[in-house]
């Protein structure tokens, strides 16, 4: 497998693997929600500057460039 | 029985003008917002236009939350976001696989039929601003502004 197929793949993995995670947590299973965990991201200056400069590049990256 | 003294006219105007404060911010940033999602979708992909809404956009909402530091009173997570840090490790080593590989594309080249639509280059403005807001409404240890 080689091409879009084996990309597409990657993407769904991604996915499925986070929704995942995601269900385990709003079932209690140990990880943090997405939502928390990015929030404690921002605890820290960097980590906030992270964050917001990662979203601010989705945008451009993915809407407008 | 005691009577109540009726509220002064002077916290009344205060109380007024804090409430069309807040109007005004609302009718603002529904504005700001609904001029950045037409300028996407009229202008398209690969176009000054968009890329100056959205730059412009995106800036004033990261500059916000920079100052504001949304985020700085979340609670930690500890040991619970671990699967998360591994999560986002693969999402960035597989974007950057696809990157350094030209047969693979990536996940933009991916998603560009889709953005070719208005509609849904719009809908995904939508979302993306109000993921935007959703990190700047993170909690701050700095008491805000009225």
């Amino acid at each position: 497998m080689s091409g879009v197929p084996l990309s597409v793949v990657g993407v769904v993995c991604l996915v499925v693997g986070g929704l995942a995670i995601e269900a385990c947590a709003r079932r209690g299973l140990g990880p943090a929600t997405a939502g928390r965990a990015l929030a404690a991201v921002m605890r820290t200056a960097t980590g906030r500057a992270i964050v917001l400069l990662a979203w601010l590049w989705i945008g451009v990256h993915f809407l407008a460039r | 029985m005691r009577r109540r003294r009726p509220p002064s006219g002077g916290r009344q105007d205060e109380h007024a003008r804090v409430r069309s404060a807040h109007f005004a911010r609302r009718v603002t940033v529904a504005a700001g917002s609904m001029a950045c999602v037409a300028a996407v979708m009229a202008w398209g992909e690969l176009s000054l236009g968009a890329l100056l809404a959205v730059a412009t956009a995106g800036t004033i909402i990261a500059g916000t939350g920079l100052v504001r530091r949304s985020g700085e009173a979340a609670p930690p997570v500890g040991r619970g976001g671990l699967p998360w840090l591994v999560w986002a490790t693969a999402a960035v080593s597989w974007e950057v696989i696809t990157l350094a590989d030209d047969d693979l594309p990536t996940l933009s080249d991916l998603t560009d039929p889709a953005l070719a639509s208005p509609a849904l280059r719009g809908a995904a403005t939508v979302c993306w601003l109000a993921a935007g807001a959703w990190l700047l409404t993170r909690p701050s240890a700095r008491p805000r502004a009225r």
